[in-house]
C-alpha cells in the first residue's frame, strides 16, 4: 500500500471501505510517515471541530427567517405572497441574486404551498354579496392569493405593495370596527365612529366647502349619488327651466334640430368608473365654458346656488404667475432686413461657418472667436478646458467610487484572509550583504546568551501576533548559548550581531506591509559572528529572547519587535 | 421532444423547520467561513432567500446540505441580500437594519491561530474543511454543498488539511 494524504483523511472520517480500512491499518503498524500524519490530520481535525459555535437567541432566528422571507407560520404574520414576488418593502424589483443557478422548476413548486397561509386579514363580513355568489368558474388564483387579478397578473412588486398597503390599513383600523356589520347596524355613531359612513354620506358641497384644512380649499369633487337615485333627464331639465337655462332638447329620434355635425361628438358626458348618476344629459353645445369668461362668476352669481357639480373658478391660493418674458430681439438684423437672406438660411452667406478642422479621428477642436465683433460662436479655449477638466475630474471620482473602494481581485469575505496571508513568509530571495565600512555604534543594546559557537542560520520566520512582530531565527549544530547583542542604528534599523553563529546561506524576506520591510545579512568590521539587519516601516522596540531546544524544536533567538 | 419535469410539491413549511432546526450550525459554518458576522448574516440570509426563491426537488431528499450548499455558494458569489447596488447608486441606496448576532457571536469572531489560518486558506477548501470538521458532513452531503462529486469532496478535504496544517505550523512559533 503506498502512502496517501487521501487514504488517511479518509480513514480519518471513517469513509474508507473495509477492506481498505484493515489495509490501511496494517500499513499504518510499520509506516512511521503516515503515523505522524494521522497525528497531524487528528490534531487539525481537533483544531476546526474546537472552533465556537454560535448560539442564536429565537428573536435573531426570527429576524432571520423574516428577512430571508422563509418565515410562513409565525402567528400574526401577514399572509405569504407568491414566492416570485419575493421583495424587501420599499425596495424596486431587483434582478435575481442568484443568477448563476437558475432552477427549472421556478417558484410553482411552494405555491401551493403557499396557498394552505392563513386566510386574509379581511373579515369576511365585509366581503361584497356579489363576491361571494360569484360563478365558480373564475380564476382561483387570483382568489386565494388575495389581490387583484389584474395586480396578480401584472408586476410581482405592485402585488407585493398593494398586498403590503391594505394589510397596513387594515391594521390601522381598530378590530372591532373592521368586524362590525356596518349594513345592519341601524344607529351608527358617527362621533365615535370617523370610518362608519353615516346616513348622509355625501355632505352638500358647501359643507365639504367649509372643511378647509390649514388654510388650503378642499378638493372640488363632485359628489357622486348612488345608483339607485339617478335622477331623470326630465326633472334636470325643469330645474334648468327654472333657472331661466336653455330646456333639454328632446333625445326622440325625430328632432330634426340636432346638427348633423355632432354625430362625431358624443351625446352625453361619460366619465369612465363613474356611477351612471354622474352622466350628464346635456348636449355638447349646451355645456358651458368649463373657465368662465368673468372671474366673478360663481353659482351663486349665476343663481345656480342649488345645483352641485358645475365646474367653478376659485381664487388659487398661489401667487400668480409672472408674465411671459417678451421675445428676445433678432440677433443678426441684418439678416432680418434683407428678405432674400431670411428666406433660405443655408445659403446664407452672412450664416456660413468656417469649416471646423478634425484632429484626432474626428476630434473637433472649437472655433476660437472671431476677432472683432466676437462672432456667433459662444465657445472658447479657456472655457472648453474647463469643462474638460472638469468632465475628466468627475470621471475620474466616479471611477475612483465605483472602483476604487476594493482592489482588484479580492474576494469580498477575504479580507481577513488576505490580511492574515500577508503574514507568511514570501519566497526567499539570495542575501544582499550590507557592509559597514564605518565602526557601528549601536543604541539600545541589549545582549542575551553568553557563549556558544559553532552555529548556523538555518531558516528565518516570521509572524504577526497582534502589534507584535515576531522574527524567529533558528540555529542548527554548535552547543551552549550564543551571545547576540540587538542594538538600533537609527530609528528604523535594527542589527543583530550573534557571536559563534554563521550566518545562513539565504534569508526569507517578510511580507510586504509588515513592520519589518526587509531584512539582509550584514557586515561588521571587527566581528567574526553573523549579523543581521532588520529594516522597519517605523520606530519600534525590540525585545530579544534565547529560544532553547525545547521550545522550537530546536536552539534559535526570538526577536520580539514592536 | 422536451421532456417535461413535474414540479416538485414541497411544502412552505419543510424550508422553514429546516432552517430552524440548523439555522445555529449554518450561522456557525457561514461566520468561520467569512471571518466577520455582518458577512454571516448577508450571507445566511441571502441563502435562504435563494433556497425559499427556487426550490428544490432536493430539499426533502437532502436536507440540511441544501442549506449549507446556498450558503456556499452566496458566499462564493459574493452576494447580499438585500442585493447592493452597484455604482454610484450604491451611494444613495437605503441599507435595511444590520441583524447582530450580538453577543453569540462574541467568541467566534475572535481571531485565534487557528482561525487566522483558515482564513489564509483557499475558499472551497476552507468550505470544504468546515463541513467535515465542524458541520460534521459527510462526503456524500459535502459534495451536494460543494456542487461536486463525493470523490472531488474527499479530494476537496484532504488537501484542505493539509493546506491548513502547512499554514498552521507557519504561523502558530
Amino acid at each position: 500500500m503506498k502512502c496517501s494524504l487521501l487514504t488517511l483523511s479518509c480513514a480519518l472520517d471513517g469513509e474508507l471501505s473495509r477492506d481498505r480500512q484493515l489495509e490501511l491499518d496494517a500499513h499504518l503498524i510499520t509506516c512511521e510517515r503516515c503515523k505522524t500524519g494521522m497525528r497531524y490530520l487528528r490534531e487539525e481535525t481537533e483544531r476546526i471541530s474546537l472552533l465556537a459555535p454560535v448560539r442564536l437567541t429565537s428573536t435573531t432566528t426570527t429576524a432571520l427567517l423574516e428577512r430571508s422571507r422563509v418565515l410562513v407560520s409565525a402567528p400574526g404574520h401577514a399572509p405569504e405572497e407568491p414566492l416570485d414576488s419575493a421583495t424587501e418593502p420599499g425596495e424596486e424589483q431587483l434582478p435575481d441574486p442568484m443568477p448563476a443557478a437558475p432552477d427549472p422548476f421556478g417558484a410553482l413548486g411552494i405555491s401551493a404551498a403557499v396557498l394552505d397561509a392563513p386566510a386574509m386579514l379581511e373579515p369576511p363580513d365585509i366581503i361584497p354579496s356579489d363576491q361571494e355568489e360569484a360563478p365558480e368558474g373564475q380564476s382561483d388564483s387570483s382568489e386565494l392569493e388575495g389581490t387583484d387579478p389584474e395586480l396578480a397578473h401584472g408586476s410581482a412588486f405592485e402585488a407585493s405593495e398593494a398586498d403590503r398597503s391594505a394589510s397596513d390599513a387594515l391594521a390601522a383600523v381598530p378590530e372591532e370596527l373592521w368586524l362590525a356589520d356596518t349594513s345592519d347596524d341601524p344607529e351608527p355613531d358617527p362621533t365615535a365612529d370617523p370610518f362608519l359612513p353615516t346616513q348622509d354620506a355625501t355632505p352638500p358641497f358647501a359643507e365639504q366647502e367649509a372643511t378647509a384644512v390649514d388654510g388650503f380649499p378642499p378638493a372640488i369633487a363632485p359628489p357622486i349619488a348612488p345608483a339607485d337615485e339617478e335622477a331623470p333627464a326630465e326633472s334636470l331639465g325643469e330645474s334648468l327651466v327654472a333657472l331661466d337655462l336653455p330646456p333639454l332638447p328632446d333625445e326622440s329620434p325625430s328632432a330634426t334640430d340636432e346638427p348633423a355635425a355632432d354625430d362625431s361628438r358624443p351625446n352625453s358626458m361619460v366619465v369612465p368608473g363613474w356611477e351612471p348618476a354622474t352622466e350628464l344629459k346635456v348636449p355638447w353645445e349646451d355645456i358651458p365654458a368649463a373657465t368662465p369668461a368673468s372671474e366673478a362668476w360663481s353659482p351663486e352669481v349665476a343663481g345656480l346656488a342649488g345645483i352641485t357639480g358645475l365646474p367653478v373658478a376659485r381664487p388659487s391660493p398661489l401667487p400668480p404667475a409672472a408674465p411671459f418674458p417678451a421675445a428676445p430681439p433678432p440677433t443678426r438684423p441684418a439678416v432680418a432686413a434683407v428678405p432674400g437672406l431670411q428666406a433660405d438660411r443655408k445659403s446664407s452667406v452672412l450664416d456660413r461657418q468656417p469649416p471646423r478642422r478634425s484632429v484626432g479621428g474626428g476630434f473637433r477642436l472649437p472655433v476660437a472667436p472671431r476677432s472683432g465683433k466676437g462672432g456667433s460662436e459662444p465657445r472658447s479655449w479657456s472655457r472648453t478646458g474647463l469643462v474638460a477638466v472638469a468632465a475628466l475630474a468627475a470621471v475620474l471620482i466616479l471611477w475612483n467610487i465605483t472602483h476604487g473602494s476594493k482592489p482588484a481581485g479580492v474576494h469580498h469575505s477575504n479580507r481577513q484572509a488576505t490580511a492574515a496571508a500577508s503574514a507568511t513568509p514570501s519566497p526567499s530571495t539570495s542575501p544582499s550583504p550590507t557592509s559597514t565600512a564605518t565602526p557601528l555604534v549601536l543604541t539600545g543594546t541589549q545582549s542575551v546568551g553568553s557563549s556558544g559557537s559553532g552555529y548556523s542560520v538555518q531558516t528565518v520566520q516570521y509572524g504577526v501576533h497582534g502589534s507584535q512582530f515576531w522574527v524567529v531565527f533558528h540555529f542548527v549544530g554548535g552547543s551552549g548559548q550564543p551571545a547576540i547583542t540587538s542594538g538600533f542604528d537609527g530609528p528604523q534599523t535594527i542589527y543583530l550581531e550573534m557571536q559563534g553563529v554563521a550566518p545562513g546561506t539565504q534569508v526569507t524576506q517578510p511580507a510586504t506591509g509588515n513592520l519589518v520591510t526587509s531584512v539582509s545579512i550584514g557586515h561588521v568590521a571587527g566581528f567574526s559572528g553573523a549579523v543581521y539587519v532588520l529594516h522597519l516601516s517605523r520606530a519600534a522596540q525590540i525585545s530579544p529572547s534565547q529560544l532553547t531546544g525545547s521550545e522550537a524544536g530546536a536552539p534559535g533567538y526570538l526577536a520580539i519587535i514592536q | 421532444m422536451n421532456t417535461v419535469l413535474e414540479k416538485p410539491q414541497i411544502a412552505a413549511s419543510t424550508l422553514e423547520d429546516l432552517s430552524r432546526q440548523h439555522l445555529d450550525a449554518v450561522v456557525t459554518y457561514a461566520l468561520h467561513l467569512t471571518g466577520t458576522a455582518e458577512d454571516a448574516v448577508e450571507y445566511v440570509t441571502a441563502g435562504l432567500f435563494h433556497a425559499r426563491h427556487f426550490p428544490t426537488a432536493a430539499l426533502q431528499r437532502d436536507g440540511r446540505a441544501i442549506l449549507y450548499r446556498a450558503v456556499t455558494r452566496a458566499a462564493r458569489q459574493n452576494q447580499h441580500y438585500p442585493p447592493q447596488r452597484r455604482g454610484v447608486a450604491r451611494l444613495f441606496a437605503k441599507r435595511p437594519a444590520l441583524i447582530s448576532l450580538g453577543p453569540a457571536a462574541a467568541d467566534a469572531t475572535r481571531i485565534n491561530t487557528a482561525k487566522r489560518a483558515l482564513l489564509a486558506t483557499e475558499f472551497s477548501r476552507r468550505a470544504a474543511l468546515l463541513l467535515r470538521d465542524l458541520a460534521k458532513l459527510s462526503y456524500r452531503e459535502i459534495g451536494v454543498a460543494m456542487e461536486c462529486s463525493p470523490e472531488a469532496a474527499s479530494r476537496l478535504v484532504a488537501s484542505a488539511r493539509r493546506e491548513f496544517g502547512s499554514i498552521y505550523r507557519d504561523i502558530s512559533i
